[in-house]
């Protein structure tokens, strides 16, 4: 058996010289660069760390646990009589060398060096407390920018060589142009200015002026705390309004609303199933849409949601608007718009459009009072919002006879909101019918003009040069008026969609986009 | 079993829901003429009719009735020839499509056969659309051609600018002629 402590010295000794060795701190190139300093901080630092060590470790007491050996397999006996120990001066001598082996490597000459020049480094201002004075070498001019390279321009390779021959007498826009070279800036001019303490002012002066700073322009403590009273003041005034910001946050409440009632069926109609699991979220719904669907008789609802999901939430077309902005009233009266602007707080307080509508006119009087606040106590405040006509907006489209879309203006909350009708005569859902849904939505949500029906070029043959004839339909724009192709079945299955609603939704979205906003 | 024999009859009607027998019929004349060219002939044809685009017809892309009159003179009322130059003329068309301005301009600078290098870079585009013929299933090469062309765009094609990999959304009639032109002269 074997003492507890002699064989943790053999085993920390070895495992700290051998870490030692691995790092190459007992090389002896290594170890004869040291220079006296170092040696003497190693020797010390490793005394000291002995000695805290020894008081633990009591090397004069005998362990008490010893490791043993049964059947080949260490075992730790406690209170173990008889066991070997290495002697205490002997241990002492074991761990000094582990400690000192480890500190080699953790202390050269740069470490000694730095903490020989400690008490130096401790007395000299710091840069960060102090206005130190620029070196000779900061104040130097800065070497000369290199010349600019050339801009190789795109497409130039060919006038360039006729230029180079003599066929041209200019470059002309592809002329060398040269990247402009910022403007050396004299570090004098450039430095700014600096706040913190002088070295030769006196530390009183400088609290001084460190509280005049945080007074600011206020001038006198007396006066920064009347500011600070008016700042509280102010708070207390749009308390209201902070609360009510935070209502909105917490709350979720919509960012716009626009309503729009349709006098078709709904074409989604709530089942028992949705009433327990919950309708579809609607951009689920708009997800996906199909380019150019066939319609049946009787899908005249489901025609006018896909449209107007096409022309607001699809994302095949780019950026698109929050569906969860929008409501479609179906089932509504041909006269919605007659009664919403006859009355427009009890046609949408009947129609369950109030709530949303006047959310969005509170939350935006709420940013209105919040950037006059910022304003008063002198923060930088957010844009303002956009107008109430941005946020909400209410549109009906009856079928029931053809008329011009016309729009007025009602009063809710005490802020303006914009009311648009549109009468058409019929949904028609084959043919060139979906044509009509997209101008009509178009006319009456962006106001884009419909354009007229441009007459037919004939059919196209299946016989040479089919090709590029049906190439040309790329230039028939359906919703330009050029609707003769979508009039021959056969020419619809291979009509370029996907290139005209692209440019009539981007068109679309380009305007109505611009006239909309979100809080 | 009622509702199985309607679930059939639905099926089968989906299934044997053909296209257009005229327009398949013309693909496959097309492919055929395409392919009766052989290469040579094929890269005569594109380049006669290039060279006269170019000079007769100024616009961009070329008119189509100045192209149909510029394949007319150069075929000489060979109708398998006019097959193979409706796929040629509208290749022709749509190249700026294909082939965005930047890298177009690359070709410019970077080759003394302008012509010769669109036509490589147009084959690599035709190529990659090619390729999604893998995943069709039609009894011959112009039905799968055809049915690809026709239900490709129902589905969002958005490509980076510059990507030669990505085949953006395409007109059924320029996609039919590149995939023949691209078909029909790998055999």
């Amino acid at each position: 058996m074997i003492g507890l402590k002699s064989a943790s010295a053999i085993a920390l000794t070895v495992t700290l010289v051998a870490i030692a060795a691995v790092r190459g701190a007992l090389a002896p190139a290594y170890v004869g660069s040291l220079s006296g300093s170092s040696c003497f901080i190693v020797g010390l630092v490793a005394s000291l760390v002995l000695a805290l060590v020894g008081v633990g470790w009591r090397f004069g007491v005998p362990s008490r646990g010893a490791i043993g050996f049964v059947a080949s397999r260490p075992v730790i006996v406690d209170d173990a009589t008889g066991a070997r120990e290495l002697p205490g001066g002997l241990q002492r001598v074991l761990v000094l060398v582990g400690l000192v082996a480890i500190i080699l490597g953790a202390l050269g000459n740069h470490a000694a060096a730095r903490i020989v020049r400690l008490p130096e480094d401790l007395g000299e201002p710091s840069p960060s407390a102090y206005c130190l004075p620029k070196s000779v070498a900061e104040l130097a001019a800065p070497p000369p920018p290199p010349p600019p390279p050339a801009v190789d321009q795109a497409g130039c390779a060919l006038v360039k060589r006729a230029y180079a021959l003599g066929y041209a007498k200019t470059l002309g826009s592809c002329a060398p142009k040269t990247v402009a070279a910022a403007a050396p800036v004299s570090p004098i001019a450039k430095a700014p200015v600096c706040l913190r303490r002088q070295l030769d002012e006196p530390y009183l002066h400088y609290a001084y002026r460190r509280l005049a700073d945080t007074f600011g322009s206020v001038g006198s403590p007396g006066e920064g705390i009347t500011k600070r009273i008016d700042d509280t003041r102010a708070h207390l005034d749009h308390t209201d309004d902070l609360l009510a910001d935070v209502h909105h946050a917490i709350t979720g409440s919509p960012h716009a609303s626009h309503h729009l009632w349709v006098n078709l069926p709904d074409p989604h109609p709530t089942t028992l199933h949705d009433r327990f699991t919950g309708v579809p979220r609607c951009s689920t719904r708009f997800a996906d849409l199909p380019l150019w669907p066939r319609w049946q008789a009787g899908d005249e609802s489901r025609l006018v949601e896909h449209v107007l999901g096409q022309l607001l939430f699809a994302s095949r077309f780019g950026t698109s608007a929050s569906c969860s902005d929008y409501t479609i009233h179906w089932n509504a009266p041909a006269d919605a718009c007659t009664r919403l602007v006859a009355d427009p707080a009890a046609f949408l307080a009947s129609e369950g459009a109030m709530a949303s509508v006047h959310a969005v006119l509170d939350r935006r009087r709420r940013q209105i009072a919040l950037a006059a606040l910022d304003a008063k106590l002198g923060r930088r405040s957010l844009p303002p919002p956009p107008a109430s006509t941005a946020l909400v907006s209410l549109a009906c489209l009856a079928i029931d006879h053809r008329g011009a879309p016309t729009g007025t203006t009602v009063t809710i909350d005490g802020e303006p909101v914009t009311v648009r009708d549109l009468h058409v005569d019929a949904v028609r859902v084959a043919d060139d019918g979906p044509i009509d849904v997209y101008l009509a939505l178009a006319a009456l949500l962006a106001g884009i003009e419909t354009p007229a029906v441009q007459p037919s070029r004939g059919a196209i043959e299946y016989k040479p040069f089919a090709l590029v004839g049906l190439d040309a339909l790329a230039e028939a724009n359906p919703f330009a008026g050029e609707r003769w192709p979508l009039q021959q079945p056969r020419l619809v299955e291979v009509f370029p969609f996907e290139h005209h609603l692209h440019a009539f939704v981007d068109d679309f979205r380009r305007r109505y986009l611009a006239q909309r906003g979100r809080l | 079993m009622r509702a199985l024999v309607v679930i059939a009859t639905v099926l089968g009607l989906a299934t044997t829901a053909t296209a257009d027998p005229e327009r398949l019929a013309y693909v496959t004349h097309v492919l055929d003429a395409t392919q009766a060219l052989g290469p040579a002939g094929r890269a005569t044809l594109e380049r006669d009719l290039y060279t006269a685009a170019r000079t007769d017809c100024r616009t961009t892309p070329p008119a189509v009735d100045c192209l149909t009159g510029v394949a007319h003179r150069a075929c000489k009322n060979d109708e398998r020839c006019e097959l193979a130059a409706d796929v040629v003329v509208t290749n022709l068309r749509a190249a700026n499509d294909w082939v965005d301005q930047g890298t177009r301009a690359g070709l410019v600078r970077a080759s003394t056969d302008y012509r010769a290098a669109l036509a490589a870079e147009l084959h690599k585009r035709f190529a990659a659309l090619a390729a999604e013929l893998v995943v069709v299933d039609a009894p011959t090469p112009a039905a799968a051609i055809d049915q690809l062309c026709v239900t490709r765009d129902r589905t969002v094609h958005a490509c980076r600018a510059g990507d030669p990999t990505c085949v953006p959304s395409l007109p059924w009639s320029r996609c039919v002629a590149a995939l023949v032109w691209y078909v029909g002269g790998a055999r």
